[in-house]
């Protein structure tokens, strides 16, 4: 498949109505910028690239934002989802999310290009928004489709497969790293690590937030 | 020969897990010289347990199992949970101690001090009268030569000093015991226990009983030494510092030390039960030192196995002689075969609406319990009839969902993190434990082609639930998903995994009690019937498996064989002198 080839592909798999003249002009026209430095932080990536953990850390941010509450992004998700792939998963896995990632950032330097001006959250908060606001029914199939082996996967939905594999596994964990932080854990959620006592009917509007897990 | 190390015991257990610790309390208690050998290595209460304070952020990897635990314990990682990073280092590297099957079997192990006494489930459910009673009348396996009323007295015994909550029900299909205060159900368990009892006139639900303490004082007002009451962390199976759960080391093996009459030699791999043709007794154990191979043989009048199933069926099996060929005390060839294990793992889950303005405090470790309703002898002929025999019950479990309720689905954004910090709705699951028929070509074998590092030969399981089993099943699912339904709970969903032997970790049977030498191992005393003092009381001795986890059974026995055994060691002694 050469690059007119992919780009028409991944345009009508995502269901993007972009004319091909257009895909090729927005493609050319700007590059993402990746500005955090991950080795400022002293941590060397196990797995994902830099720009592969910029990704992740924007995705994160889209999914669990800052607010009154601290986001997955100021918690650095990104590093704990780093290591998870790293050593949780098989190296198929692994391959599995890198080819996800690799499509993702194809559609990001698209998106880019689309809207060379627009600040870097937007384009992933738009991205984020136009592969998961999608209908219940249709997110359902995605799941199921993410149950099967690559193989059973038909052609036309390998693409699809590949991009939610990397999206679907960033959310997971992110969720996963966020909500079992230390940070959320001891200060936001309900910390109890010695209840001492079992109640088995309190109103909830005792505690607020749910016991931390 | 070592020179200073003391070779000749009254009395030697092997394995210090569930029954080793109550074969070591009672026998020191009761005057005798105790050397209990464990394989593993020591765990020593509320010191070796490294997990046990830490909050899922302290674990590595938030508490996943990483490619390596997985690719070292492959076996154990069958069942995943058992892989979490607070509690994989109680189960074994499955490279260092492999087994072979003939048919796919889960054989969860930890070689430790305490063995599997650290991390069980710690449900404690008397056998019934009709439990005994169960082959007899319908003709599967042997009769058992013990009746409930022969065993009653040593669940008291057992019930008061190891600690179990529970409501008394007077059910005769589980008998009540002597518990300590129950912990209380839930806001939703209330509504569901009140729900069956309006659908049903056979069933019920109750708080499950287990080996936790409620209160500073057993029922017969003994103090439960060294040990205080649950503080409702729920976490359990990493040990618990304050001996709260009932374990061989919070509990008994510290009581045995406490008589000054226990050696307690770990890293110690039993090979062989040495047997005497003169006196047809045995005369002691073969070790081997699992870190120097050093070879060692201890002497003893008594022998306690109390190894764990599989552990103590293999070495019978091991110990081989002119007189035993096929393994000590095999004269019936029963040795090894009707293997059993509760099938598990089916059931239902429901969503409750409602109760949206109620919640709980606490981490209570236990979920509830629906006594075995089908197939009971006080049930009359309107009963329509089942198309199996024997029962079932469920372990069931309600709260409130978490933050992972969001994982399957895509939302995203500020309105989902701060949901998630929010109790979710209700959300309730049965899961069904049933009885399994004890079937002669249910067994294990030695493979002596393949031998370990220590040069014993590999266990080879050849097992399968079969047809009773599965008709089971599909009761077990469709009351489920019926009794979630007329207690109008939403979204009634059942579910099935396969079910394979031993998931359940309840592996019993292997070496059965009963009336004949001719088809069974072990006679009412848990003693071989061919080697009077060589006692089984592991799960080994099962006759039947009846639906209810056996540990409690397993302790009992052992207490009661321990008294028998200390009669007849004392008779011994009044005979030579």
């Amino acid at each position: 498949m050469d690059r007119r080839e992919a780009l028409m592909f991944f345009a009508k798999s995502m269901g993007v109505a972009v004319t091909l003249p257009t895909a090729i002009a927005t493609l050319t026209a700007c590059q993402v910028s990746f500005g955090k430095d991950v080795g400022s932080n002293k941590y060397s990536l196990a797995i994902l690239s830099s720009k592969q953990y910029q990704m992740v850390s924007g995705i994160s941010d889209v999914i669990l934002p800052e607010s009154e509450i601290v986001g997955a992004e100021q918690l650095n998700v990104a590093q704990f989802i780093d290591q998870i792939i790293s050593e949780t998963m098989t190296s198929t896995q692994q391959k599995h999310f890198i080819i996800g990632a690799e499509q993702f950032e194809r559609e990001l330097n698209y998106h880019c290009q689309q809207k060379p001006n627009c600040a870097q959250f937007n384009h992933y908060q738009s991205l984020v928004s136009l592969f998961f606001s999608i209908p219940k029914h249709k997110q359902q199939q995605i799941f199921s489709q993410q149950m099967l082996a690559i193989e059973d996967i038909a052609v036309k939905d390998v693409y699809d497969h590949y991009l939610y594999k990397f999206l679907l596994t960033t959310r997971e964990l992110t969720l996963l790293g966020y909500y079992t932080s230390e940070y959320v854990g001891e200060n936001i959620m309900n910390y109890d690590p010695v209840p001492d006592t079992y109640q088995p009917c309190i109103d909830v509007t005792d505690v607020d937030n749910a016991w931390s897990s | 020969m070592p020179g200073d190390i003391q070779l000749t015991f009254d009395a030697i257990v092997i394995g210090s897990g569930m029954t080793g610790g109550w074969a070591a309390k009672e026998l020191t208690e009761q005057g005798l010289k105790v050397l209990v050998l464990e394989r593993g290595r020591m765990v020593e209460h509320g010191i070796d347990y490294p997990t046990a304070h830490q909050d899922t952020w302290d674990l590595p990897l938030h508490g996943k199992p990483s490619q390596t635990d997985l690719k070292q314990q492959y076996k154990q990682a069958r069942s995943p949970f058992l892989l979490n990073q607070a509690i994989k280092h109680w189960f074994v590297n499955d490279i260092d101690h492999p087994y072979n099957e003939s048919k796919r079997f889960d054989w969860h192990r930890g070689y430790h001090v305490g063995g599997k006494s650290l991390n069980w489930g710690r449900q404690c459910l008397r056998l019934s009268e009709q439990d005994f009673d169960a082959n007899k009348r319908d003709g599967h396996g042997v009769d058992w030569p013990v009746r409930y009323q022969d065993i009653a007295p040593w669940y008291d015994k057992v019930e008061q000093y190891i600690g179990v909550i529970g409501e008394l029900l007077n059910l005769p299909q589980l008998p009540d015991g002597k518990f300590l205060p129950a912990m209380p159900l839930n806001c939703v368990e209330q509504d569901f226990r009140h729900k069956l009892n309006q659908a049903y006139s056979d069933r019920t639900l109750t708080i499950g009983r287990v080996a936790h303490l409620t209160d500073e004082k057993a029922v017969d007002g003994q103090k439960f030494e060294g040990r205080s009451k649950c503080q409702y962390r729920n976490r359990c199976m990493r040990g618990c510092p304050s001996g709260s759960y009932f374990s061989s080391n919070a509990s008994t093996l510290p009581a045995a030390k406490r008589t000054g009459r226990l050696t307690l030699r770990t890293d110690s791999i039993v090979s062989e039960i040495c047997y005497d043709d003169d006196s047809k007794l045995a005369t002691g154990v073969k070790v081997i030192d699992a870190n120097s191979l050093e070879k060692l043989t201890f002497k003893a009048q008594i022998i306690f196995c109390c190894a764990s199933t599989i552990a103590t069926t293999s070495l019978l099996l091991q110990s081989r002689s002119k007189r035993f060929p096929n393994g000590l005390g095999n004269d019936s060839g029963e040795l090894g075969h009707n293997l059993m294990d509760h099938h598990f793992q089916i059931g239902a889950r429901a969503d409750v609406e409602g109760f949206k303005n109620k919640y709980y405090k606490g981490r209570r470790p236990v979920g509830f319990h629906i006594p075995r309703f089908r197939n009971l002898e006080q049930q009359n002929e309107h009963h329509e009839p089942l198309n199996f025999v024997r029962g079932y019950g469920f372990q069931g479990y309600c709260s409130r969902t978490n933050w992972q309720r969001g994982i399957k689905e895509m939302s995203f954004g500020k309105q989902l993190k701060e949901s998630l910090l929010k109790p979710g709705a209700w959300r309730i699951g049965l899961v069904g434990f049933g009885e399994c028929l004890p079937y002669h070509d249910n067994k294990i074998s030695l493979d002596y082609q393949q031998l370990d590092q220590w040069g014993l030969p590999r266990v080879n399981f050849d097992c399968q639930f079969k047809e009773n089993e599965k008709r089971m099943r599909a009761d077990m699912k469709a009351q489920a998903v019926e009794m979630l339904t007329n207690a109008g709970y939403d979204n009634v969903t059942p579910y099935e995994k396969e079910a394979v032997p031993g998931h359940a970790i309840h592996e019993m049977g292997t070496a059965r009690m009963g009336h004949d030498p001719k088809t069974s191992v072990v006679n009412k005393h848990n003693q071989l019937h061919a080697v009077a003092n060589v006692y089984v009381t592991d799960g080994s001795f099962m006759t039947s498996s009846a639906y209810q986890n056996p540990s409690l059974t397993y302790m009992a026995f052992t207490a009661r064989a321990a008294a028998h055994a200390v009669k007849q060691f004392q008779s011994l002694g009044d005979e030579h002198g």
